[in-house]
């Protein structure tokens, strides 16, 4: 492996996550190739890992750990009512299947209403990829988009959520992103009150006053 | 050998270690989950707060950071360091995404809602008041830093800012950032020795 000679001092950087992409892979190169970086590297590193702990420690909030374990005792149980060749299939990322005509032709028009536990209704949304799903869940808190193994967007842009009114639609002020098995739980700050579709719309950075392409998600109220 | 998990009851779950209960909830046992939710949930709700200054964005990227370790539990991996450090950089990459997904990206100072460690003296467990007297220790140490160390510091950490865009906001040389940077992690390390020894 090639040794970049220069040392340019980017441990600090490095460490904190303060490195663009490029300026980072760099670094990593020459670390495994420099012994004084590699030992400043692991030094700092020591360092920086005290960081988040210098936040004022707050007590988790306790409707933050219902929703969380009330989500992980749903998905427990769901996985053990599966058959065990169900179970033991591997989880599988996501394919993206080109065009956005392509994917509007798939949008199956499955709307299932799904009851959910504490007076919680889970509208099933259609999905324009095949291997994802999403559900809307509405309860007493804010309502919930549940997306999973969706594709991430096209680059640069970012996912929407839009709440519409018969045909009008209008922003649900909720950009997301995705993790890295394409899953995001985004929560609703818009009433749904008199909303007939919750649906969600790949746009430029930033969002849009409406939507400027084809829904990827569509979940209907009525 | 691990037992199946029915056999172990709750109160056991919690004399586990990190390490055992993550092999548990690889295989989908929710109570050794909600022992690591217990147990790593408030630093973790601690620094989403920190990094977002609002209740509502802290509380989602403390649950998706969450849930992403309940459904990609093998994406922890015991050699490269601790789970509290694995969760939390999980959360502040989760947090930084999200300031990306908003377009925004203040680090606040927080104290305006109210709930700033509020627990009650009497109802802290030892290991909580362990925490707790070891986050004043850290912030104390990041407090006495000359303010233009901390303050690139916090940029970068809690700002989830690079060193380039630190370089223009503060409209200093970018050498002079990562200088910075460096001049202020070895002053921290150098104040926190028995910390910095004993984080994996």
């Amino acid at each position: 492996m090639e040794r970049e000679r220069e040392c340019a001092g980017d441990a600090a950087a490095y460490v904190l996550g303060a490195l663009d992409r490029d300026e980072a892979e760099r670094f990593h190169r020459h670390a495994a190739a420099c012994p004084e970086c590699r030992a400043e590297l692991q030094s700092l590193a020591a360092a920086a890992r005290l960081l988040p702990l210098s936040a004022p420690q707050l007590e988790l909030p306790a409707p933050l750990r219902r929703r969380v374990l009330a989500e992980v005792r749903a998905e427990s149980k769901a996985a053990s009512a599966r058959t065990p060749r169900e179970r033991s299939l591997p989880a599988r990322r996501p394919v993206f299947f080109g065009g956005a005509l392509a994917l509007a032709a798939v949008l199956a028009a499955m709307i299932v209403l799904v009851p959910g536990g504490s007076g919680t209704r889970v509208y099933r949304a259609a999905v324009s990829y095949p291997s994802a799903t999403a559900s809307l869940r509405v309860g007493a808190g804010r309502p919930e988009l549940v997306v999973r193994r969706l594709p991430a967007p096209p680059a640069g842009k970012v996912y929407e959520v839009w709440v519409a009114r018969g045909r009008t639609s209008s922003p649900a002020g909720a950009l997301f992103s995705l993790d890295s098995a394409g899953g995001a739980s985004v929560r609703l700050h818009h009433s749904l009150r008199g909303i007939t579709s919750v649906m969600v719309t790949a746009e430029p950075l930033g969002g849009s006053a409406t939507p400027t392409g084809p829904a990827v998600i569509m979940a209907r109220l009525s | 050998m691990l037992r199946p998990p029915a056999l172990i009851r709750r109160t056991q779950l919690r004399t586990l270690a990190d390490e055992e209960l993550m092999e548990r909830v690889a295989q989908g046992d929710g109570p050794a989950f909600e022992v690591v939710f217990d147990r790593h949930g408030g630093p973790a709700f601690s620094l989403a707060y920190r990094m977002c200054g609002q209740r509502a964005l802290a509380e989602d990227v403390v649950q998706e950071a969450f849930l992403s370790l309940w459904r990609k539990s093998g994406r922890f991996d015991q050699q490269r360091g601790s789970l509290r450090t694995f969760i939390l950089q999980v959360v502040r990459n989760r947090a930084i995404d999200s300031f990306r997904a908003r377009n925004s990206r203040e680090s606040r100072d927080v104290a305006d809602e109210g709930f700033t460690e509020q627990l009650a003296a009497p109802e802290l467990t030892d290991v909580e008041a362990g925490r707790r007297a070891e986050a004043r220790s850290v912030r104390a140490a990041l407090l006495g830093l000359p303010e233009e160390q901390r303050r690139v510091i916090e940029l970068a950490y809690f700002g989830g800012f690079t060193h380039l865009e630190i370089a223009e906001r503060l409209a200093l040389p970018p050498g002079t950032v990562k200088g910075r940077m460096r001049l202020a992690l070895n002053k921290l390390r150098a104040s926190l020795p028995e910390l910095t020894d004993s984080v994996p």
